[in-house]
């Protein structure tokens, strides 16, 4: 009888600890809810983004519309940060307490990283799980601190997908300056080009 | 039949069953979910730099297929010798699907900066597409390191020289070669060309 008893109560344990474990390790539903297509056209839209004009005013008066998100590291969040700012660090963006502040806040929320990249890969991560009233600027922390702040009048480089050059006329060998040497080798790659071409439309 | 098999056999049976219910593991869809696309996303491992690529143009590395993500316009002023052109807008059209998704070549997407490439790239991988990477930089950087190479200082180690004797060679490379193209034969020219051989490689 007595086996009996520990048997049923084992079984029960069993059980119970199965449907625990399994119901604990449920993941968080990390679907995308907005469509790539969709995606791809808000990456054009214009009103996804904070423009500069826009930041310099917000970071500037103080608008009370938005709260401002920087989500570097926590180190470098602490080193300095814009006045007001909140940091929510890019590298725990899909834990719970990070995605709860993002579906929870009343204001609209203006993301930033250091930079242009970091903050799209954030935007975009955000916005394809569905968190719509969540804009980006994406020049970065590095442009509110030096251009907006600072009024550094520095170029930085910043990674803007502006074109920093004429590509088509940087591409063009330099007329004048080119020493003799330098000439030299220029002729070599016609030859070579030919026989490329060719091979090519074989 | 022996009692004290019945209770663990039930325990087994409602276990059997509740297994059976759960919802089957779609196998098949190979849309990324948003934590697996967010690891890779923060993996830096995708940024290939531009002297990678240039001494891959150099030495003509046949695994290496460059796409140009910038508008048809911008592609047609300048690209890169050997750069298919997929605009980022187009970058989830059928038509593109046999370049982006494949496994046999390395895609490196390229624009001005970084920022539209890695758009592209992101939209790419959430289809599950691999083998694709990214320049750093663009075209912006190409100029600065490839182009016009800026003397490291001397207080430099033998590294930075290194790097720099490279990028001055690679300079008189690409500024050489396409001297050909604007003096001979319009820009475009030598693109089609290359076009064609990459629909021949895919078939």
């Amino acid at each position: 009888m007595n086996a009996k008893k520990r048997l049923a109560i084992g079984s029960v344990l069993f059980g119970v600890i199965l449907i625990a474990a399994v119901a604990l390790t449920r993941d968080r539903d990390y679907t995308f809810q907005v469509s790539d297509k969709e995606t791809l056209g808000a990456i054009t839209d214009k009103s996804n983004f904070i423009s500069e004009a826009e930041m310099r005013d917000i970071v500037l008066n103080n608008t009370d519309n938005y709260i401002l998100v920087d989500v570097r590291n926590p180190h470098e969040y602490t080193k300095d940060h814009i006045k007001g700012s909140v940091n929510m660090p890019a590298r725990n963006l899909l834990s719970e307490e990070s995605l709860e502040f993002f579906g929870n806040t009343d204001k609209t929320c203006i993301i930033y990283c250091a930079g242009a990249v970091n903050t799209n890969q954030v935007w975009m991560t955000l916005y394809q799980l569905g968190y719509k009233d969540i804009r980006a600027f994406i020049p970065g922390h590095t442009y509110i601190k030096e251009k907006i702040l600072n009024n550094n009048r520095d170029n930085l480089l910043l990674d803007g997908e502006k074109p920093r050059y004429d590509y088509a006329k940087e591409a063009t060998p330099k007329e004048g300056s080119a020493t003799v040497v330098k000439n030299e080798p220029k002729r070599q790659p016609i030859v070579k080009r030919k026989k490329k071409m060719v091979e090519g439309g074989c | 039949m022996d009692k004290r098999y019945i209770i663990p056999a039930t325990v087994l049976v409602i276990l059997g069953a509740i297994i059976l219910f759960l919802p089957p593991k779609d196998n098949t869809k190979t849309e990324l979910t948003a934590d697996q696309l967010y690891l890779d996303i923060i993996e830096s491992t995708r940024f290939i730099s531009t002297d990678e690529i240039a001494d891959m143009i150099i030495k003509r590395d046949p695994s290496i297929q460059l796409i140009d993500v910038r508008s048809a316009e911008e592609y047609a002023k300048y690209a890169l010798p050997g750069a298919l052109n997929i605009p980022l807008n187009e970058i989830l059209d059928d038509k593109w699907e046999a370049y982006l998704d494949q496994e046999a070549r390395t895609n490196v997407f390229y624009s001005n900066g970084s920022l539209r490439a890695d758009q592209a790239w992101i939209l790419c991988r959430r289809r599950g597409f691999v083998n694709n990477t990214i320049m750093v930089g663009g075209l912006n950087s190409w100029v600065e390191d490839i182009l016009k190479p800026q003397k490291p200082a001397d207080t430099e180690g033998e590294q930075e020289w290194e790097i720099y004797s490279f990028r001055v060679a690679a300079s008189q490379y690409f500024l050489g070669g396409n001297q050909v193209q604007t003096s001979d034969v319009p820009t475009a020219a030598p693109v089609v060309k290359r076009k064609k051989k990459m629909v021949q490689g895919g078939c």
